[in-house]
């Protein structure tokens, strides 16, 4: 049921009320006027010429300016005189280490410091080898380990042949107990 | 004018670098104080208990100690040598690189069938010193094992060793 006293607009019929089309029409009548006199007022002030700067102020400008660069100039040398002087990288140590693997990733190393990121990812390599009881860290254990077997006569796991040359004995024990000293490894773990 | 040049002196003066600069300068003073550098001797000990001590892995540094109007001793370690007991009198493994630092890793086992219990001197540390302070040592213990290869709970320490200790040591 529809209460045309609360609800006066009749949508359905798409004309508005009567009401609403006088008022929006005395809301957009075309009387807003600016007085000529205030008109003038603006553009007179427009037209006046800005006040010249005295003389001493200006001269202030400049010696102030001066000064601040001066100062900003000296600050930038003695700044660049702190700063440590860059460095060349070092060159690859050998060709065959530039040669041998992936190059891409070889040469992403070679412009940081390629020896020494050669170095340590051939030690963290290697770490994993001469962890021999597997307990996560190469350590003097390791090397006392393959010293007892290599002693007792125990079979010997070839994963121990650290030199490579296809038996286990006390040299590769030395290799395992200089990884455990060595201070380049450590600072990687 | 007057003010341009306070600026100018005010701002080399305030330069940075210039609390680094008056750091070293202090440590080279010091180091010319001190005269020539001295060398000593650094004992470290395993106490493995009752165990039998198979093997042991340390690490020691040498603290760079500033005292107060003594100054820094700058520790570097210029050797090393075997302990007391015959099982590990030969020299330990250690990284040569250590040599000139102040830190090193010293590591040692022994297959032989006497092995020491109880505390024993594993190792001996010659290091030189620059500069007029005293220094200190760290000693931190990382691996040790019975004679099975068995990880044992041990105690390590040192032992600053006096000139007349050492030539009785040597002889």
């Amino acid at each position: 049921m529809r209460d045309d006293t609360n609800n006066p607009t009749d949508f359905d019929s798409g004309e508005a009320p009567e009401a609403l089309i006088s008022d929006l029409k005395r809301l957009y009548q075309d009387d807003l006027r600016i007085p000529e006199a205030v008109d003038r007022a603006i553009l007179d002030s427009l037209h006046e010429a800005p006040a010249p700067i005295p003389w001493r102020s200006a001269k202030r400008i400049w010696w102030t300016t001066g000064i601040t660069a001066a100062a900003a100039g000296l600050t930038l040398i003695v700044w660049l005189q702190g700063q440590p002087t860059p460095q060349a990288p070092p060159p690859p140590n050998t060709a065959d280490q530039l040669a041998s693997g992936d190059m891409r990733q070889r040469s992403a190393f070679q412009a940081l410091d390629a020896p020494s990121m050669l170095a340590e990812s051939d030690a963290m390599v290697a770490s994993v080898k001469e962890d021999v009881d597997g307990d996560g860290q190469v350590n003097i254990l390791d090397a006392f380990l393959v010293a007892r077997a290599v002693e007792s006569g125990e079979s010997l796991d070839p994963a121990w042949d650290m030199t490579g040359d296809g038996s286990v004995s006390m040299t590769d024990v030395d290799l395992i107990a200089n990884a455990a000293v060595s201070l380049s490894r450590r600072s990687l773990q | 004018m007057k003010f341009l040049l306070i600026l100018l002196v005010s701002i080399l003066a305030a330069g940075p670098g210039a609390g680094d600069t008056q750091e070293r300068d202090e440590a080279r003073a010091t180091f010319a104080f001190a005269g020539e550098p001295r060398f000593e001797a650094v004992d470290i000990f395993v106490d493995a208990g009752d165990a039998s001590l198979g093997a042991y892995q340390v690490e020691l540094k040498g603290i760079e100690r500033k005292e107060a109007r003594v100054g820094t001793a700058f520790v570097k370690i210029v050797g090393l040598e075997g302990g007391d007991h015959p099982a590990f009198g030969d020299a330990p493994y250690y990284d040569p690189e250590a040599l000139q630092g102040g830190r090193v890793i010293v590591a040692a086992f022994s297959t032989a069938a006497d092995l020491p219990a109880g505390r024993t001197r594993v190792a001996r540390v010659h290091v030189m010193l620059e500069g007029a302070g005293e220094p200190a040592y760290e000693l931190k213990i990382e691996a040790a094992a019975d004679r099975g290869g068995k990880p044992i709970r041990a105690q390590a320490s040192t032992e600053r060793v006096t000139k007349e200790q050492s030539e009785g040591t040597d002889q």
